[in-house]
C-alpha cells in the first residue's frame, strides 16, 4: 500500500532531481514510521491524498515553472540538436562533393556526445533520475569535443580543410560577397568552429544547471543562517 | 478547536515545536497533535512542503540521521529561525491579547 501511494505521489510531483528524491525518501520514512505504529492504511490516510501532497510542494504557478525548468531545458537541447542537423547535412554534402570521407569521422566524433545528449533529454522528459545524472557527463563530452574542434585537431582538422576547399571551389558561396573565396572559406570555418563550439558549451552548462536543481547562493544562505 | 489546518500559523507552530528539540517530520506532527490535544489534525504530507520552505528561507536546517532503525531527515532551528520565532511569538501574543480583550 505504501509503495502504491508513493508511486502515485511520484507520478504527480512537479519537482525533479535531488529535491524529488529527497521528498520521496522523507515521505517513505514517514509512512513506514507511522505504519509501524498504526498500520499502513492509517499511515496512508493520515498522509493525505497523493494529489494534495504532490500539489502542496509546488503551490504557485511560478513554483511549477521553476521546477519545470529541467524539462524546458531538455526541449531546448533537443531543439538545438535538431537545428544543427542542416549544418551536418551541408558538411556531409560538401565533403561528398569533394570526394572526402572526413565528414564521416567528424560525425563519428560528434555521435557519442549527441547520443548522450539525446539519452539525457529522454530521461529528463520521462522524469527518470539517470537523465539528470548524464548531464555532467554530457558537459565533459561537449568540452572535449569543443577542444578538438577549436584546436583544429583530427578529425575536425580534415573536415574543416575539406569544407574550406569546397568554399574555395565555389560550392558554398552564401555570404561571401565582397570577399575572395579563400578569405570567405577561412572566415566561415572559423565562425562555425567558434559559434558552434562555444554555443554547445554554453548550452550544455545551462542544461546541467537546469536539470541539477542547483540554485545560486542556496548553500551559502543556509550556511550563513546556521 | 476542531480545525484540520491552522491556516496562516503553520510556520509559527513548526518553529515552536522545533525550538523544543530537533526532530524529524513524523515527530514534529506527533508533537503538534499531542500538544494541541488533537486539535491540529493536519494532512501529514502537507507539513513537509512547509518544512522545506522554512529551510529554503534559512530558518531551519536539516540532515539525514542514520542512527535510528530507519533513515530520518532531522530538522532544527537556525539562529535566524530562533529570531523569527521570537518575532512570530510577539506578533501572535499581541494579536491573541487584542482578541481576548474584545471577545472576552
Amino acid at each position: 500500500m505504501i509503495e502504491r501511494y508513493l508511486a502515485e505521489v511520484d507520478g504527480r510531483l512537479r519537482v525533479h532531481g535531488r529535491r524529488r528524491r529527497r521528498i520521496l525518501a522523507e515521505l517513505r520514512a514517514h509512512l513506514e514510521e507511522c505504519a509501524a505504529a498504526h498500520g499502513e492504511a492509517e499511515a496512508v490516510r493520515r498522509m493525505g491524498t497523493p494529489s494534495l501532497v504532490a500539489a502542496s510542494f509546488t503551490p504557485r504557478p511560478a513554483d511549477r515553472l521553476v521546477e519545470g525548468r529541467d524539462r524546458l531545458a531538455a526541449l531546448v537541447m533537443l531543439g538545438a540538436m535538431a537545428a544543427s542537423l542542416p549544418l551536418a547535412a551541408t558538411l556531409a554534402r560538401l565533403g561528398g562533393d569533394q570526394g572526402s570521407r572526413a565528414w564521416i569521422w567528424f560525425l563519428a566524433l560528434l555521435a557519442p556526445t549527441a547520443a548522450v545528449a539525446l539519452a539525457s533529454c529522454i530521461g529528463v522528459l520521462a522524469g527518470r533520475g539517470w537523465g539528470a545524472r548524464l548531464a555532467p557527463v554530457l558537459l565533459v563530452m561537449v568540452a572535449v569535443t569543443a577542444l578538438v574542434v577549436l584546436a583544429d585537431l583530427p578529425p575536425a582538422h580534415a573536415e574543416f580543410a575539406t569544407y574550406q576547399a569546397a568554399v574555395r571551389a565555389g560550392q558554398e558561396t552564401a555570404g561571401c560577397d565582397g570577399r575572395t573565396l579563400g578569405a570567405c572559406a577561412a572566415d566561415h570555418a572559423g565562425e562555425i568552429r567558434t559559434f558552434y563550439s562555444l554555443g554547445a558549451l554554453a548550452l550544455a552548462a545551462g542544461y546541467l544547471w537546469a536539470v541539477s536543481g542547483w540554485m545560486p547562493g542556496r548553500r551559502s544562505r543556509q550556511r550563513a543562517a546556521a | 478547536m476542531g480545525t484540520g489546518e491552522p491556516r496562516g500559523q503553520l510556520d509559527l507552530l513548526l518553529l515552536s515545536v522545533l525550538s523544543q528539540a530537533p526532530a524529524h517530520g513524523y515527530l514534529v506532527i506527533e508533537r503538534l497533535r499531542t500538544q494541541s490535544e488533537g486539535a491540529f489534525d493536519l494532512a501529514e504530507g502537507t507539513v513537509y512542503p512547509a518544512l522545506h520552505r522554512l529551510e529554503r528561507s534559512g530558518l531551519l536546517h536539516s540532515s539525514w540521521s542514520e542512527d535510528a532503525p530507519r533513515r530520518r531527515r532531522i530538522y532544527a532551528l537556525t539562529t535566524s529561525g530562533h529570531a523569527a520565532l521570537d518575532g512570530h511569538r510577539r506578533d501572535w501574543n499581541a494579536f491573541a491579547g487584542a482578541m481576548r480583550a474584545v471577545v472576552g
